[in-house]
């Protein structure tokens, strides 16, 4: 690995709803700055989101019956839209993630030989 | 199942209710505002961190799109609001719509009703299992009948039960007689079409019954013993009321008593599609159903259709190679069989050679279709050009509303429609059209229908249904159409420029124009196509029509009567047709009165092969078809009795058990079997054994008439024989009536005679011969009449078209033809000028018709001669009648448009031309807001701000008018004191209250920040103090916004480009603006932003287009005032040669013979430009032509005149430079007066030199001063002597380097080409002036005049 700065990250096709699925499960209800904030985060600062591909992303998921939207406010008292995880959305997160760790098991395997 | 489930959502967001816009903007505003919060916490500058974020974050428009595209289905979306934008436009202009609907209606309507009728007779197939694998069994060769019933592909019954055992190829056979049977299932009689089918026929053909079971193998063995029939389900349902127990029913058929086994499958009617079968009865009883046939077993009775189901993978094919070695030896054993006729070798050896061959019969069998597929391929295409001319039609429209709606669809692309949108926009709408005008069609398909089943047959199985083949068709027409029609005004908008059509005149409509034209054209072309065809059409009618037909159908009435047909006993028919014979003979009125077993143009009946004793015994080559007829029946159909005797009592009614006694028969029969000679007392018997008796005598020959086609090149032989005969069962017949008087008006007399006999007795068919001659020619009067219909429409639509391309030309014209008329154009040549416009569409358009027509009529001969008759399909007496006809109604749809330009009065012309414009461009301005509004109401969410302010604008006049408008909306909505909109103006944004540099800064602070800014009053004091401190130059822009108290600059941003600024003052009752009022205000500031960029566009183009009119104008006034050529004379050569400019300048020159053998020369050079110039230069030239007519007026004493004059028109404020010259060729004195212009030369040879004077004797320009004097200057001509008078655009040439052509090098030039004729140096001078300037632009008119002495 070089020592240069993480350049920013494209999102991976497909892996975008996972990792908001993921997100919402593992914090609880969230509006979409926060999830922005959190994929920054655990990024190092690599990804970021455009508000153009994180909310239709939401809205996509919410028209699935994945997640379900509440206008709540924040610490701030500022009226924001939180999203929170259905049961459909928790069955789907837990297929895609045995889907994704398999996949990744292969890649790695085909990548870096016996793992 | 998520993805369905997103789908749905998606729709139903589209349809339904859904998230708003702003609840969508609220989340990504939070977003922001997050991002700089945060910024915040870390201590950047907020508003920096909010700049960041939109970088890093993305704008928020692009989020709103990309959400609004996800929330519904975009293309949905917009497929709806091009759909609703469609539906507004053409209910907007319900004329265009109708217009457009009903051509197209027509067009749809017409090739829908046709090809309703060409799906069930030509296209639709059997409902039977695998239709495919059914074949026709065709008999090729001669077949040895005797008796043969019926045409086209027939056999015997025997030989059809024989091809049930070719189990190789067949999975079963069949055959099947049509024949219409008296029908009774306990009601009264009706006659109703039957099939007598084999006992295999259901079976084969893989159906199963509605009800009980059909006609089986075992039904169909022994002669005349298996009374049982199956009945149609439509009769059942109808006449046996669907009862349950109509099996085991008893019916009477022909009086034969049968009983109901089943009902046939609903839609089934049997073989032939046509004319659908009501009745299905074994074919062994034959002679039951058809009273006199009889001899089912008969090999030499062929009168069956067969058919075949192919084994599956046998093709027919190979079936027909197959079948041969079976047929071989059937036909070997055949010759062999005792009843075989006698022929001769050659007619065994043709007979052994016939094959049988297997046809496609997927579609049965009917006599209807074979004599009407082309007829109805023929209107079929006929309605296909048709549907192209509608097509064309409408095209043309919308082209002419696309010139109008240039505004609107510019205005459209201007705010972001892309052109790809706008063509899908402008083709929605035109299926939109297309659509409907289809609905519409498929009410009037039924009619055409009707129409045309009118000229056919009655009793056919067809009907004018729309089912769902029809709706499909037409569906397929209406889209192919308005594709069709979509794709030109699509094309004309995808290629206009965006700022040339902003003001819909920009540019000269020449293109629009042409390419109407060209459509026109076309129509014009199409129409030709089908006026020349129906014009073959009609001449083929009236040549059959008009033919001679062998007997007289004036004053003859015939009728059939059917006593058997009324339930009363067989055995009295006789009795009761020679009671109608006298009762109708005694009927005054009535001349003579014959029957005969049938009608005229109908079936021939029977036929029989004979014996006959000729000059030795010989049979006929083939059966010889056989009419019964009663006493008198050539007398009273006119026909010529040749030799020998009509029937007569004697013959007719006298009951002989042994056959006929007595035959007439024709012409041809005696040209064929006697050579010619007279054949009376000669004897002939039926049949051809060696024994058959020759017992009965020719007793008459009469003249071939046309029994059966009145196409028919000859009548073949026909044999007569008395009406009644031994054993008769029943005899229905044909009544021939000769009347005296109108025939129409014997019908009661006839009637009354016909009850008094028998009051039940129904008579069939009561027409003149006349009729029945139509009748048959329906197909004939089907095609004229339908074809010269849709002639018709073809030549209204095309001259709709032309009116409205000829109108449009006028409007086009209307300034030009203004000119001309004022510069004594005459009205018939005003409308000459239209009409010869006109004529070369129309001449152009005829050349391709008749070429189109020609080509048809040369490569498909074959095929039209079939369907023509007397006329060649490329008779050139039609086609020039065809054309003169096209041309007459086109140039009478350009009549209308012509007297208009006739009508107008020159000034008129002018003047509307100019107020035309600015109505236009009010109109343009009217719809852009309009327009500016629709797209907003889409864009923006209703009830806000941008929607306030954009339905403000609605009701602006002009672009100002809308500014003040949203700006007071705008002023009124926030509350705020003032507004103030700042332009860019060169180095500027100002308004009237103020204006501040584009450098400066707040327009650079909004540059760099490009969202609405709020301001307070310490801002300007905190930018106030640092101005002074640090950028002294501000101070001035600070305080001057400082003073206008504006809280809020909202930026206005046009494609990257600051357009203006909005200031806006304090809130009422308040000292700041909120944020959210911020936000607020950057979507209104779009629409601004816009209205503004439109406005200088409007504006700009509003101008050019003025200028350019102008120039125009001006440039015909000044062609048109300059002589066309000079003078000639001996004293002189004259030459005069002017290049002008591209903008107006004013040179005039002119040559103007005077009394007296005197010649005046004329150059003037006015001062201005455009329409003053030129109107000056008018006046100058009137005022010159009446002043120089009269006499004894000198030259100076003209330009003093002509000096007043002009002052007084002009009051001083332009001029002239004038030169004037009186030649005397008498006395070669010329006298002249200089007003100003550049002196002219007088090159004069003197010995070895040239020497060069200058004319200035005169005074100063006209026009300036008034009451100036002048003087006179005169020179002697000698011969030699060159007189060169130019104006200052010559020697003021400037080449590309920017030298002038200057008088020194005018001078020289003289001197070389001095000597030479006028004509001669003008083209040398004017080359080298041309030259000169090359490509360099041309700023004044070159103009000069030359006079060489001879």
């Amino acid at each position: 690995m070089s020592n240069a700065p993480p350049k920013k990250a494209d999102v991976l096709q497909g892996t975008l709803d996972l990792m908001v699925l993921q997100t919402l499960d593992s914090l609880g209800p969230l509006h979409g700055y926060a999830i922005a904030g959190r994929f920054e985060q655990v990024s190092s600062g690599a990804l970021r989101l455009n508000m153009g591909t994180l909310y239709p992303a939401l809205m996509r998921l919410e028209q699935r019956g994945l997640i379900r939207a509440t206008w709540g406010t924040t610490d701030t008292n500022r009226k924001a839209r939180y999203y929170a995880l259905t049961a459909a959305g928790r069955r789907q997160l837990a297929r895609e993630k045995q889907a994704w760790d398999q996949m990744a098991g292969i890649i790695h395997t085909l990548l870096h030989g016996k793992a | 199942m998520r993805a369905l489930r997103e789908w749905l959502l998606r729709l139903w967001a589209t349809v339904g209710p859904r998230r708003r816009d702003d609840d969508l903007e609220e989340e990504l505003r939070l977003h922001l505002d997050l991002v700089a919060e945060d910024a915040r916490r870390r201590g950047d500058d907020p508003d920096e961190a909010v700049r960041l974020a939109r970088i890093e974050a993305g704008s928020r428009a692009q989020a709103m799109d990309a959400m609004r595209d996800q929330r519904g289905l975009p293309w949905l979306e917009d497929m709806a609001r091009d759909l609703s934008y469609a539906l507004r436009t053409l209910r907007r202009n319900p004329g265009f719509t109708a217009t457009a609907m009903l051509s197209l209606a027509l067009g749809i309507g017409a090739n829908t009703g046709i090809f309703s009728l060409v799906d069930q007779v030509l296209l639709r197939r059997l409902p039977v299992s695998e239709p495919d694998r059914l074949v026709l069994l065709n008999w090729r060769g001669p077949s040895a009948a005797v008796v043969q019933s019926g045409d086209g592909h027939l056999m015997s019954y025997p030989l059809c039960r024989d091809l049930q055992e070719q189990g190789r190829f067949f999975d079963g056979a069949f055959c099947r007689h049509p024949w219409p049977v008296n029908f009774s299932a306990g009601q009264q009689y009706e006659v109703v079409p039957a099939e007598l089918v084999s006992g295999s026929y259901f079976h084969v053909l893989g159906i199963r019954p509605a009800l009980g079971r059909f006609i089986n193998p075992s039904d169909d063995v022994d002669v005349g013993n298996h009374p049982v029939v199956v009945i149609s389900y439509d009769y059942w349902k109808n006449r046996l009321g669907g009862a349950e127990d109509a099996i085991g029913r008893k019916v009477l058929v022909n009086r034969t008593p049968m009983t109901v086994i089943g009902v046939a499958p609903a839609g089934f009617g049997g073989m032939d599609v046509a004319e659908p079968a009501t009745v299905w009865i074994p074919a062994v009883m034959a002679r039951e159903a058809t009273i006199e046939f009889s001899p089912v077993l008969n090999r030499r009775a062929f009168w069956m259709h067969g058919f075949a189901r192919l084994k599956p993978g046998v093709t027919a094919e190979e079936a027909t190679a197959g079948l041969q070695p079976w047929f071989k030896a059937m036909l070997d054993a055949d010759t062999r069989r005792e009843d075989f006729p006698r022929v001769t070798p050659e007619q065994q050896r043709a007979f052994l050679a016939s094959t049988l061959e297997a046809l496609p019969g997927d579609q049965g069998w009917s006599r209807l279709r074979a004599s009407i597929v082309r007829p109805l391929w023929a209107l079929m295409a006929g309605t296909i050009l048709l549907l192209l001319l509608a097509c064309l039609n409408v095209a043309s429209l919308l082209l002419a509303r696309g010139a109008e709606r240039r505004q609107e669809l510019t205005t459209r692309m201007a705010i972001g429609a892309s052109r790809g949108r706008i063509t899908r926009q402008l083709i929605v709408e035109a299926l939109f059209i297309a659509l409907a005008g289809g609905l519409a069609g498929l009410a009037v398909a039924p009619l055409v229908s009707r129409a045309l089943l009118y000229f056919m047959p009655q009793g056919t199985g067809l009907a004018p249904v729309v089912d769902l083949r029809i709706f499909l068709f037409a569906l397929g027409a209406s889209l192919v159409a308005g594709a069709l029609c979509g794709l030109a005004p699509a094309f004309q908008a995808g290629r206009r420029p965006l700022a040339a059509s902003i003001t819909g005149r920009a540019t000269p409509a020449g293109a629009d124009v042409r390419f109407r034209k060209a459509i026109v054209g076309a129509q014009l072309a199409l129409t030709l196509v089908l006026l020349a065809g129906a014009g073959l059409f009609i001449q083929t009618l009236a040549s059959l029509y008009t033919r001679e037909r062998g007997f007289d159908s004036g004053r003859l009435v015939m009728f059939r009567a059917d006593p058997a047909g009324t339930g009363s006993p067989a055995s009295d028919a006789p009795r009761v047709m020679r009671d109608l014979l006298l009762a109708l003979q005694g009927v005054p009125g009535i001349e003579r009165v014959s029957l005969a077993n049938n009608g005229l143009f109908g079936s021939l009946g029977a036929s029989r092969v004979l014996t006959i004793d000729s000059d030795r015994r010989i049979v006929t080559e083939r059966p010889v078809p056989m009419l019964r007829i009663g006493a008198d029946y050539f007398s009273t159909l006119g026909v010529r009795l040749i030799a020998g005797r009509e029937f007569d009592e004697r013959d007719t009614f006298d009951v002989d058990r042994t056959g006929f006694r007595s035959v007439i028969v024709n012409e041809s029969f005696v040209r064929r079997y006697f050579g010619g000679l007279n054949p009376v007392g000669r004897r002939i018997g039926f049949g051809n054994r060696p024994d058959t008796p020759l017992n009965i005598e020719i007793v008459g020959v009469v003249g071939d008439f046309r029994r059966r086609f009145l196409r028919d090149d000859a009548e073949p032989e026909h044999m007569f024989v008395p009406f009644a005969r031994s054993g008769a069962v029943a005899g229905d017949g044909t009544f021939f009536v000769r009347v005296r008087g109108e025939p129409e008006a014997a019908f009661a007399s006839i009637r009354a005679a016909v009850a008094e006999v028998d009051p039940t007795l129904p008579l069939i068919g009561l027409r003149t011969a006349e009729d029945q001659v139509l009748q048959a020619l329906r197909s004939e009067v089907m095609l004229a009449t339908l074809s010269a219909g849709f002639g018709g429409v073809a030549l209204l639509l095309s001259a709709v078209g032309l009116f409205g391309v000829m109108s449009f030309v006028v409007t086009q014209r209307t300034q030009e033809i203004g000119m001309r008329m004022a510069l004594g154009a005459t009205r018939s040549g005003a409308i000459w000028l239209i009409v010869r416009d006109a004529l070369t569409t129309i001449a152009a358009a005829a050349a391709v018709g008749l070429a189109i027509a020609m080509t048809v009529g040369l490569v498909a001969p074959a095929w039209l001669s079939t369907a023509l008759y007397g006329v060649s399909s490329s008779d050139a007496r039609t086609f020039a009648a065809t054309t003169t006809m096209l041309a007459v109604v086109a140039l009478t749809a350009c009549v209308i448009p012509a007297g208009r330009a006739a009508a107008l009065s020159p000034m008129v012309a002018i003047r509307e031309q100019q107020e035309s414009m600015w109505r236009a461009a009010r109109l343009n301005v009217r719809r852009a807001m309009r327009e500016l509004t629709a797209v907003s109401e889409r864009v923006v969410a209703p009830g806000t701000l941008t929607a306030a302010v954009a339905a403000a604008i609605h009701r602006a006049d002009s672009f100002p008018d809308a500014v003040e408008l949203a700006l007071a909306t705008l002023r009124d909505r926030v509350g705020a004191r003032f507004i103030l909109l700042l332009e860019r103006a060169g180095g500027e944004y100002r308004c009237r209250e103020c204006a501040i540099p584009a450098d400066g800064l707040l327009i650079n602070r909004l540059r760099r920040y490009p969202h609405p800014l709020l301001l307070t009053a310490g801002d300007f004091e905190a930018w106030g103090r640092w101005a002074d401190e640090l950028q002294p130059t501000c101070a001035v822009e600070i305080a001057q916004l400082a003073r206008t108290g504006a809280r809020m600059a909202v930026p206005l941003w046009s494609k990257q480009e600051l357009v203006g600024v909005l200031l806006l003052g304090a809130p009422e009752g308040r000292e700041a603006f909120t944020a959210p009022e911020k936000e607020l205000l950057s979507g209104a500031a779009d629409v601004f932003a816009l209205l503004i960029e439109n406005a200088g566009l409007n504006e700009r183009a509003l101008q050019q287009e003025k200028l350019r009119r102008d120039l125009a104008l001006a440039a015909e006034v000044q062609r048109r005032l300059l002589p066309a050529q000079p003078p000639r004379c001996e004293t002189a050569t004259f030459a005069a040669f002017t290049l002008p400019a591209r903008t107006v300048g004013g040179d005039y020159y002119d040559f103007l013979e005077l009394p007296g053998e005197r010649l005046a020369i004329a150059v003037a050079d006015i001062a201005g430009k455009g329409i003053p110039a030129a109107l000056l230069m008018s006046a100058l030239q009137a005022s010159l032509r009446v002043l120089a007519t009269e006499q004894d007026l000198s030259s100076s004493a003209l330009a003093a005149k002509m000096n007043g004059f002009l002052n007084d028109s002009t009051a001083g404020n332009s001029y002239a430079t004038f030169f004037y010259a009186q030649l005397d060729f008498r006395s070669r004195r010329l006298r002249y007066v200089n007003a100003g212009h550049n002196p002219p030369y007088l090159v004069r040879r003197v010995g070895a030199a040239v020497e060069i004077a200058e004319l200035t004797i005169g005074g100063t320009v006209l026009g300036l001063f008034p009451h100036m004097q002048y003087e006179d200057g005169h020179v002697d001509l000698c011969p030699g002597d060159l007189l060169v008078a130019f104006t200052d655009g010559v020697t003021e040439a400037r080449n590309d380097a920017g030298e002038e052509f200057g008088e020194e090098r005018l001078k020289e030039l003289l001197r070389e080409v001095n000597g030479s004729p006028a004509e001669t140096i003008s083209s040398v001078l004017s080359d080298r002036v041309r030259q000169w300037i090359g490509v360099a632009e041309q700023h004044d008119d070159v103009t000069f005049v030359i006079a060489a002495v001879r």
